[in-house]
């Protein structure tokens, strides 16, 4: 059977972002330009608080020292003219970041997928490429893709890291516009993601590290769904996630067993909870009441979070309870990087 | 990207006039004319189906593949109110057929179509393969099927592209430290190395495809059968009705064209019943 997704030929949005750093460690971006649909909007950056790395000096000094952070993380908004994509819309964004740089991406609420009409080419297409060098970092964090009902889109994000940079993003789908009944009816989603390790002298050889692709087309979709109204994933790779890729997966480890009998009466408070437990049986309260499903695992070196749940602002709220209470990304990238879960 | 299309066609075109080649051989060896000496009277003119297929396609065929539910037992766990277990179980055997097709299938066909690459697609389906416990079923069932082919089957299949790219591979697998998460390229993925065998044995691609969702299915139902879900005869009844087979051709037919770059979850919530397997709180399967 040919392909769902046939080609479009349709002007591309395109937009292109270099960031670099001016001596000592004043990020500058060298490169920021955008066409339409696209729109690329810096605010305010974050400062990052100059401070000693928590970890006690290496007794092996024969390791290098990483780089003293940067003295802002900039804030980019991405943004595209009416909040949605239109059928034939096609977004290409290249983003580059040179060693000891960070930088935040973040969206103006869910990107709207908008229903072909019958002369466009009928498939939306959003493209990213990203080259993140040593001891750079970039945080990802949209609201979710809301493919209307018979909107046809792909996606495709590949991050090029180099060994010592670190990359992190949030990835996820709704069912569409539940106010109008829309469940998961659109004609296509795709979305593939990435992971590359580039190494070499000059950086010319570059490995597969992982690919987390979906695919959701053909009938019944919502069938295959299973009540779920949204759905997404989280990877994590590098230095700077390591803290919150070893959080997500101890607490994965710290879920209650499913089918497993609680012991304990419900009167029987004898046992005093530490705040992070208290705070972690509150969560899984109301990832009951959210219908919030989620896994997390390491592997290759990667560390992907998949998750789903019964609505949008349940998905919003397991997430932003998650991420806040581990705090690195507030700490090294600003609200900024948070606001996706407001 | 056309280069790789053509040498696709053109090693399909290889494979189906080799096909040809092998069967008007064995029509002439077979010859039902009363002037061959050799003619089997017990056999039918088209001869038996083939031998390494229904070698292959025995459920004692010894890879563990009964210790794996994929994913059934979570589901189940996950779904125990809105319907009964019998009426959901055929919904997720449809799940889990378009998952084993959507990620997997594309890697079975690239694989029995070139074998000499054995070794790259393991190793892309292995960065595709992010699901801890989906990862050691795959692994745990592509090691026992590239043993049993080193220690049972390869004598009999004799020398092919297929069978170098098997020994090549064994050779590799064994050369690298165990339980290297990083920088181990071969892992030993189920459906890489079965297209390979499949392909070293002369079973054709289309019946090799066959076979292994068939295959998966049997697992699943007879975990179904094990988890209570339903009776042997209702099981059997299932495997030889014109539903499930209507199923695997269906999925067969939706994913025959996928390239291997385009291999994808097609059922997301999989991932989250295989992944969350590990948080039941009793289990009698691996996953």
């Amino acid at each position: 059977m040919p392909s769902p997704f046939p080609s479009t030929s349709s002007i591309a949005g395109k937009g292109n972002i270099y960031l670099t750093l001016l001596p000592p460690s004043t990020p500058t971006f060298s490169h920021l330009t955008y066409t339409y649909p696209l729109k690329l909007l810096p605010s305010t950056p974050h400062k990052l608080s100059p401070r000693v790395t928590k970890k006690p000096p290496s007794p092996d000094d024969a390791l290098p020292r990483p780089p003293p952070p940067p003295e802002t993380v900039p804030l980019l908004f991405l943004l595209t003219y009416g909040g949605g994509l239109v059928a034939g819309d096609h977004i290409d964004v290249s983003v580059r970041l040179d060693t000891g740089t960070r930088l935040t991406v973040t969206t103006q609420g869910s990107t709207k997928i908008f229903k072909p009409s019958a002369s466009a080419p009928p498939t939306t297409r959003q493209e990213l490429s990203v080259h993140v060098s040593n001891h750079a970092a970039l945080w990802i964090a949209p609201d979710p893709v809301q493919p209307f009902a018979g909107s046809l889109y792909a996606q495709k994000q590949v991050f090029n890291v180099e060994r010592g940079g670190s990359v992190g993003f949030v990835d996820w789908v709704s069912e569409g516009r539940k106010a109008r009944g829309e469940r998961w009816a659109f004609a296509g989603w795709r979305g593939r993601n990435e992971i590359w390790e580039v190494y070499g002298e000059k950086m010319e050889r570059r490995r597969l590290v992982v690919r987390d692709a979906v695919v959701l087309d053909g009938t019944d979709i919502s069938g295959r769904m299973d009540g779920m109204g949204v759905f997404g994933t989280v990877l994590l790779r590098g230095p700077l996630f390591e803290a919150l890729a070893d959080f997500f997966v101890e607490e994965f480890k710290a879920l209650p067993r499913i089918g497993g009998r609680s012991w304990t009466n419900a009167g029987d408070t004898a046992q005093e909870l530490t705040a992070g437990e208290e705070w972690r049986r509150k969560r899984v309260q109301r990832e009951r009441e959210d219908g919030v499903l989620w896994t997390a695992c390491n592997v290759r070196g990667c560390t992907t979070v998949k998750f789903a749940a019964k609505e949008v602002e349940g998905a919003k709220t397991w997430l932003g309870n998650m991420l806040k209470e581990e705090g690195g990304v507030g700490r090294e990238f600003g609200d900024g990087g948070l606001m996706f879960v407001r | 990207m056309s280069s790789i299309a053509d040498k696709r066609v053109l090693t399909e075109e290889i494979a189906h006039l080799e096909a040809q080649l092998t069967a008007a051989r064995a029509r002439l060896n077979h010859s039902p004319t009363p002037s061959a000496s050799n003619s089997n009277p017990a056999l039918p003119p088209n001869g038996l189906p083939s031998h390494p297929l229904l070698l292959l396609s025995d459920s004692a065929l010894p890879l563990g593949s009964f210790a794996f539910s994929s994913g059934l037992e979570s589901y189940l766990a996950h779904n125990p109110y809105p319907k009964t277990a019998s009426e959901a179980f055929p919904h997720f055997l449809t799940l889990a057929l378009t998952t084993l097709a959507t990620t997997t299938l594309p890697y079975l066909l690239a694989a029995h179509r070139s074998p000499e690459q054995l070794q790259e697609l393991d190793a892309t389906l292995d960065a595709c393969t992010l699901c801890p416990v989906a990862r050691r079923a795959s692994v745990a069932q592509g090691k026992a099927l590239l043993t049993l082919w080193e220690r049972a089957l390869r004598t009999g299949a004799g020398e092919s592209p297929a069978a170098l790219a098997l020994g090549e591979f064994s050779v590799v697998l064994k050369s690298i430290p165990l339980h290297r998460d990083d920088g181990c390229e071969v892992s030993g993925h189920f459906a890489p190395i079965w297209a390979a065998v499949t392909r070293a044995m002369g079973i054709t691609l289309r019946e090799s495809a066959y076979t292994f969702l068939f295959n998966h299915a049997k697992a699943v139902v007879s975990a179904a059968v094990r988890a209570s879900v339903m009776g042997p005869y209702a099981a059997q009844g299932m495997l030889a009705g014109t539903w499930l087979r209507g199923e695997i051709e269906d999925v067969m037919a939706r994913n025959w064209g996928m390239d291997v770059e385009d291999a994808a979850q097609g059922v997301p919530m999989c991932d989250l019943w295989v992944g969350r397997h590990e948080l039941l709180y009793s289990r009698i399967f691996n996953s």
